[in-house]
């Protein structure tokens, strides 16, 4: 009985001093979560607002990759008003970005500098209001996992089963500007009638403050030529249901506001297999290019502003 | 019932007696009490006009005592006392209540005819005579040379006719004023609706007030007299940044067909202008008859007025894609849609037509267009003066694309040290295609005396995509109009100039 008296006394007592803690959460950074790719900034002053003609400046770009992507040769490119300013050397740059990791919830980032001159103003004008763009384009890519029910009993004859078939929604995108936004799977007949054919209506949305472009003109976006037709807002889909290629239609799809897409297993699943889940991934590839404005004024040097 | 009917008759001839009196007796106060040399005809006239007035009121009435004593005021006392008295004298002034000596014969002797007009007669002059201790009447006794302080009727009829008299000029002046605004108005109105105007803003951002302005034209004295110099003055602001301003000053007297120059413009004729200049302008003219003058100063000058106008070039395929996306490529822009700015000034120059509405598509070499967008500029007047004259006329395009033609007639691209000094020195021939107006337009346009709302379309072709489109996905390139001109600017006043001074 002392004993037992001694023990209490001993555990308020620890308790009192603290010893005894609450078992602490190690929060692992959720990489794929979010719907940036690329963010980007001019530095403050750089260049200032306000600019003088005839006078060098440095425009400086700050870029990040907010997403979950690495970013291998990137292009940012800045445009001026070129009847206005200069652009020393090339207005274009390359760069390669990591996305966010374990090690690196932030991302890494970057910053791109650039000289520019403004030209001198025309007689009587005095200021002139323009401004400096910065354009980034890069490849991306959007990988997205959810585990599916998948369900062979189609006619609903089995009364317990280890798991349901439902839609499943994503909210807080994937790390990517192009997010996945659901993915409704639907077990259909297959014409082997040993086997289910399980189809997956996925909804894509461009989540992010740029323009998603196909990624064969990636770079194309970001200079003045001509894409083409069918090349803004496209994006190509694979997906796997455990190892199987699933098949999508269309294959290169086009963003709209909301934009759904059917991918089949084609070659179905034995009835045999009964119901269970597994793994459907989503990877999304396309480029991706976004754009920062910066109003700037240039004015002409007077005696009032020497 | 008869005898109402002869009141009535005889009250209507007695009302028409007195009117008529009345307006003989406000001629003999314009003309013989006026003061200084009245003819001995004008005398003589009114001997007899009142001598036949005496004896057609002898006649009805058969007052002759009355009527020769009152012939006698009329005619000659009253007169010869005015003169003699002087208008500067109360007692003067008090003579003129008294003057319409026919219309108090027929007050008081005949009241049955007038029953009501002696009292408001009475009325009349106790008001006129409270109106003469106003300031302003005082203040005007004192600017015409009157002893201070001076009541009298006269001075207060005299201020009050004055007051008409000035009145009504400057109601004339503002009525041919807005009727030329008017007309400039509708026209300039006509010729938006019918889409053949271009608008722009001026620079709103600008610290200065470029131009030259003229204060309201002034009379350096209350009262001129024929003979004696007139002087009329105004004042000059100008002021101009990068050209100098070359300024010119007429002063003119105009009365009816006959204009007279100014002997003496103080302190100068002529004005180059570099920044700023203000200067009190007088303007000095030794001899001028009596009358009603209308002054003028007028300065003329040569200026010039600078406009542009952003775009935000496009490739044309990139930007049906975009809209069929439903995506905004301006999104990012803060100011998608930029208007024309000019420089301040006497005119206003909008450039419009195709690249207003942005973002401006351009065809690329692929599909084998090479049309490029209309550009439209309007040249108009806004101030109040006159553009006498179109010197010149630039459109400055981006590199890659070229003017075809302006209104039909071709053109070549001139290279910058052609242009004039100014606008050589921001001119580059490695960005900018510049383009004079032909002559034949600039000749069309100076017939005009007043020119205003002139607007010119120039077709485009695109001569060189890759130079024009660069490197960006959003090209920004500008469209720039210089006009050079001469303007006229003018202040006026009507001013009466009375006769000599005896």
């Amino acid at each position: 009985m002392k004993k037992i008296i001694l023990c209490l006394m001993l555990a308020i007592f620890l308790s009192s001093c603290g010893y005894v803690t609450t078992k602490e959460q190690i929060q692992i950074p959720e990489v794929h979560k979010g719907t940036k790719g690329i963010t980007m900034s001019f530095l403050q002053n750089m260049p200032p607002s306000e600019l003088y003609e005839n006078k060098y400046y440095e425009a400086g770009i700050k870029i990040q990759n907010a997403g979950a992507e690495d970013i291998r040769q990137g292009m940012l490119a800045i445009g001026v008003e070129e009847q206005q300013m200069i652009i020393e050397g090339e207005n274009n740059k390359r760069f390669d970005l990591q996305g966010k990791s374990v090690f690196n919830p932030e991302g890494t980032q970057d910053i791109l500098r650039f000289k520019i001159k403004p030209r001198a103003l025309s007689p009587k004008i005095e200021h002139y209001p323009t401004e400096i763009t910065a354009t980034a384009c890069y490849i991306y890519k959007t990988e997205a996992t959810a585990l599916i029910c998948i369900d062979t009993d189609i006619a609903g004859t089995i009364k317990t089963k280890p798991c349901q078939t439902r839609t499943q929604t994503f909210s807080g995108g994937q790390g990517a500007p192009v997010s996945v936004v659901s993915v409704e799977p639907k077990m259909m007949l297959h014409e082997d009638p040993t086997k289910i054919q399980p189809e997956f209506y996925i909804t894509l949305q461009n989540a992010g403050q740029g323009n998603a472009v196909i990624q064969e003109k990636v770079y194309d976006a970001c200079s003045g030529k001509p894409l083409g037709t069918e090349s803004w807002n496209t994006v190509e889909l694979t997906a796997r249901l455990s190892e199987q290629e699933l098949h999508c239609r269309p294959e290169k799809i086009k963003l709209t506001k909301e934009t759904r897409i059917v991918c089949t297993l084609n070659e179905g699943i034995e009835k045999t297999k009964g119901t269970y889940a597994a793994p459907l991934s989503i990877e999304l590839s396309y480029g991706y290019m976004d754009r920062i404005v910066k109003n700037i004024e240039i004015k002409k040097i007077t005696t009032k502003n020497i | 019932m008869a005898t109402d009917s002869n009141i009535s008759k005889s009250r209507f001839e007695g009302l028409g007696m007195i009117l008529l009196v009345g307006f003989v007796q406000v001629l003999d106060v314009f003309t013989r009490y006026k003061g200084g040399g009245i003819s001995f005809y004008t005398w003589t006239l009114f001997f007899v006009v009142y001598a036949i007035i005496g004896l057609a009121f002898h006649r009805k009435y058969k007052d002759t005592k009355i009527i020769i004593a009152c012939y006698f005021l009329a005619a000659i006392i009253l007169p010869l006392l005015y003169t003699w008295i002087g208008q500067s004298y109360v007692l003067g002034g008090m003579l003129m209540i008294f003057n319409p000596v026919w219309i108090i014969y027929l007050l008081l002797f005949h009241q049955e005819t007038y029953p009501k007009l002696s009292f408001l007669y009475i009325v009349f002059w106790i008001a006129l005579l409270a109106f003469s201790y106003m300031p302003m009447v005082q203040d005007y006794a004192g600017t015409q040379g009157y002893e201070i302080p001076t009541v009298s009727p006269a001075i207060a009829i005299s201020y009050m006719t004055d007051a008409v008299v000035r009145s009504w000029y400057s109601l004339t002046e503002a009525v041919s004023g807005l009727t030329e605004t008017t007309i400039r108005e509708t026209e300039r109105s006509i010729r938006i609706a019918s889409g053949d105007y271009y608008t722009g803003e001026v620079d709103k951002g600008a610290e200065k007030m470029l131009g030259v302005f003229l204060s309201a034209l002034k009379a350096a004295q209350p009262k001129f007299y024929a003979g004696e110099p007139v002087t009329v003055y105004s004042t000059l602001k100008a002021e101009t940044i990068a050209e100098p301003l070359n300024i010119k000053l007429k002063c003119t007297a105009e009365m009816q067909d006959t204009i007279k120059n100014a002997d003496k413009i103080i302190p100068k004729k002529e004005f180059k202008v570099e920044t700023l200049e203000e200067s009190a302008i007088d303007c000095i003219f030794d001899n001028l008859n009596s009358g009603q003058y209308n002054f003028k100063l007028t300065a003329d000058f040569t200026f010039s007025t600078r406009a542009y106008q952003r775009a935000y070039l496009i490739e044309k395929e990139r930007l049906r894609e975009y809209r069929r996306e439903n995506i905004d490529p301006l999104e990012d822009f803060p100011n998608k849609n930029p208007s024309t700015v000019y420089t301040q000034g006497p005119i206003m120059i909008g450039i419009g037509q195709d690249i207003t509405t942005q973002p401006v598509g351009i065809y690329a070499p692929a599909s084998g267009i090479t049309q490029g967008p209309t550009i439209g500029v309007t040249v108009d007047n806004v101030w109040l003066g006159k553009m006498t004259k179109l010197n010149n006329l630039i459109l400055m395009t981006p590199k890659g694309i070229t003017v075809t033609d302006i209104n039909g007639i071709n053109v070549e691209p001139t290279v910058c040290e052609r242009l004039p000094d100014a606008d050589a020195a921001t001119c580059d021939d490695s960005i900018v295609n510049a383009y004079l107006l032909p002559q034949s337009e600039l000749n069309k346009i100076n017939k005009e005396k007043d020119i205003m709302a002139y607007t010119f379309r120039a077709h485009t072709k695109i001569s060189d995509y890759n130079k024009l489109m660069g490197q960006d996905p959003i090209s920004i390139k500008n469209f720039k109009a210089t006009a050079n001109y001469e303007y006229s600017y003018s202040t006026q006043r009507s001013i009466g100039v009375e006769s000599p001074r005896e």
